[in-house]
């Protein structure tokens, strides 16, 4: 067999699978540690969130990390399609009568399913608050009473804000003071608040916490699943490998649900 | 049900000529079937009947009729080896069916498998892949070591012996929505790697046999679970997990 196949072969492909959807995983975990911020209220908050948010968009670390998470995200789709198509193949003519809830889980009959609203759900995650983060020049910035804040989290009085080289910057007695903070928490608020964004608040709240029931469904089978497929079964460690799967798959989703439910329902 | 009044059953089974011609559902009626008939003694009166009637008999596979030959095959009602678990379609008893029945017979589905005739599909992939890899090379010049002179554990041969009692039916295939035959070249692949007998061919083992499962064309595995649901032998999944350590093994090992 020639090196060249590592891929081609069926379990190579399943130990990428599997290697990469942990790794999504973890990514999951250290997503949702950060916007739980959006729990806190008001100035406190809004404070909290925009220098975590900062720190996350300007960290070379983070950065790196990002990018690799959205080229897994890439791999795993890819991959996953290529499987799918493969495996579609592979059947040939399908059965008249079929009864595959007789011996398989909904979770595990329909992770293509669940997948593909998945990779929908976070290009529009994407649309939604990381492209303007990033990409619009007129993002909100955080201000107070005290003016506006830089990227350092520090009040400018009297400061007014201008552009430079396509990113916002604060201005204080004519003199650039560095990057201003973008107010991604008021942002998010804003998202999932009816009296700012009206009809679209309620649809964006629903479409988050569906798409949160396809990450449940997703890793209720995803999350044990890759430890079978990395060869990792054993007698003594699968109940605690199914048990902390089905705990991660209810936690870890229903946590992520909460946030637009809550903003929604302390704006309307 | 009283032993006396049979069940009159609708049977829906596919119907095709051979390889080349397309198939479809006929539909047949039978009365008076007896519950202590097996399925495949079923499908022997039906073929009673239409030969009776001038037509063509029902082609399906059978040999030992008491589960251990792993020839009988037919996907019964939406599952390999029909509703029971645990037996193959020989061992399935017309008592799981119900007076007034519809059952639905078709046969085992996955392009490896490519249907000859009826309920009857070429399952010589499975032949391949075991000349591929799936045995031990003994020296048998007159001077071969007793096999029992080697200590093994017994925990590790009962699990071997759990792997070698697959019987290469082809059910794991048949229940697995992408057609994969993990489960099967699996227990090929433990059977052995669980033995001292078989390390000294265990990487080409696994690299070749799952090479030839590839070149087959059968699908890959997902985990659903559903081939250990439906083996007739309750072969384990453990042993797919045991194939994915070995293949890795040998995949970084080898030069």
């Amino acid at each position: 067999m020639s090196k060249s196949a590592i891929l081609s072969s069926s379990i190579a492909k399943k130990w990428l699978m599997a290697l990469t959807g942990l790794f999504l995983c973890l990514f999951l975990v250290g997503h949702l540690a950060g916007n739980l911020q959006l729990f806190i209220d008001g100035w406190e908050g809004t404070v909290m969130f925009n220098n975590y948010a900062e720190f996350m968009s300007s960290n070379p670390a983070i950065q790196t990390i990002a990018w690799i998470t959205k080229v897994l995200i890439a791999v795993h789709a890819i991959l996953a399609l290529v499987l799918v198509v493969k495996n579609r193949r592979a059947r040939g003519t399908k059965y008249t009568y079929n009864r595959p809830d007789k011996n398989a889980s909904f979770s595990s009959r329909t992770m293509g399913w669940m997948g593909t609203l998945l990779l929908v759900f976070i290009v529009v995650h994407l649309i939604n608050f990381w492209a303007p983060m990033h990409y619009d020049g007129n993002f909100p910035i955080q201000m107070s009473d005290e003016g506006y804040y830089t990227a350092d989290g520090i009040a400018h009085a009297g400061s007014s804000l201008q552009m430079v080289n396509g990113k916002m910057h604060v201005f204080s007695g004519g003199v650039d003071s560095g990057r201003a903070l973008r107010d991604l928490a008021q942002v998010t608020r804003d998202f999932f608040s009816p009296k700012e964004n009206g009809t679209m608040a309620l649809a964006m709240t629903i479409l988050y916490v569906i798409s949160m029931l396809a990450v449940a469904f997703h890793l209720a089978h995803g999350f044990s699943s890759a430890f079978q497929s990395l060869g990792i079964n054993h007698k003594k460690y699968n109940g605690i490998i199914k048990l902390t799967g089905k705990l991660f798959a209810l936690i870890v989703p229903v946590a992520f649900a909460a946030i637009p439910i809550y903003l929604y329902l302390t704006q309307v | 049900m009283s032993n006396q009044a049979g069940m009159n059953l609708t049977l829906k089974v596919w119907r095709q000529k051979d390889g080349n011609s397309k198939g479809k559902i006929e539909t047949y009626k039978l009365a008076d079937i007896s519950e202590h008939m097996s399925f495949l003694e079923m499908l022997d009166v039906l073929n009673e009947q239409l030969i009776s009637e001038g037509k063509e008999p029902v082609a399906f596979d059978h040999d030992c009729r008491e589960g251990i030959c792993g020839s009988c095959s037919m996907h019964i009602n939406g599952e390999p080896h029909g509703p029971d678990r645990g037996v193959t379609t020989c061992q399935l008893h017309m008592r799981k069916f119900k007076d007034g029945d519809t059952i639905y017979v078709e046969p085992f589905r996955a392009k490896a498998f490519p249907v000859i005739k009826d309920l009857v599909v070429d399952r010589s992939a499975f032949d391949r892949i075991i000349q591929a890899g799936g045995f031990v090379s003994v020296n048998t010049s007159g001077n071969s070591q007793d096999a029992n002179a080697i200590p093994i554990p017994k925990a590790e041969a009962d699990k071997a012996f759990d792997a070698a009692t697959c019987i290469g039916c082809g059910a794991c295939v048949a229940s697995c929505k992408n057609a994969s035959a993990m489960l099967f070249v699996s227990a090929k692949v433990s059977q052995f790697a669980l033995l001292p007998q078989g390390q000294v061919e265990g990487k080409e083992r696994v690299l070749n046999m799952v090479q030839q499962m590839d070149d087959e064309g059968f699908g890959n595995c997902t985990n659903t679970g559903a081939c250990e649901v439906e083996c007739p032998k309750g072969i384990s999944l453990e042993n797919i997990a045991r194939m994915n350590r070995e293949f890795l093994k040998a995949k970084i090992h080898k030069e």
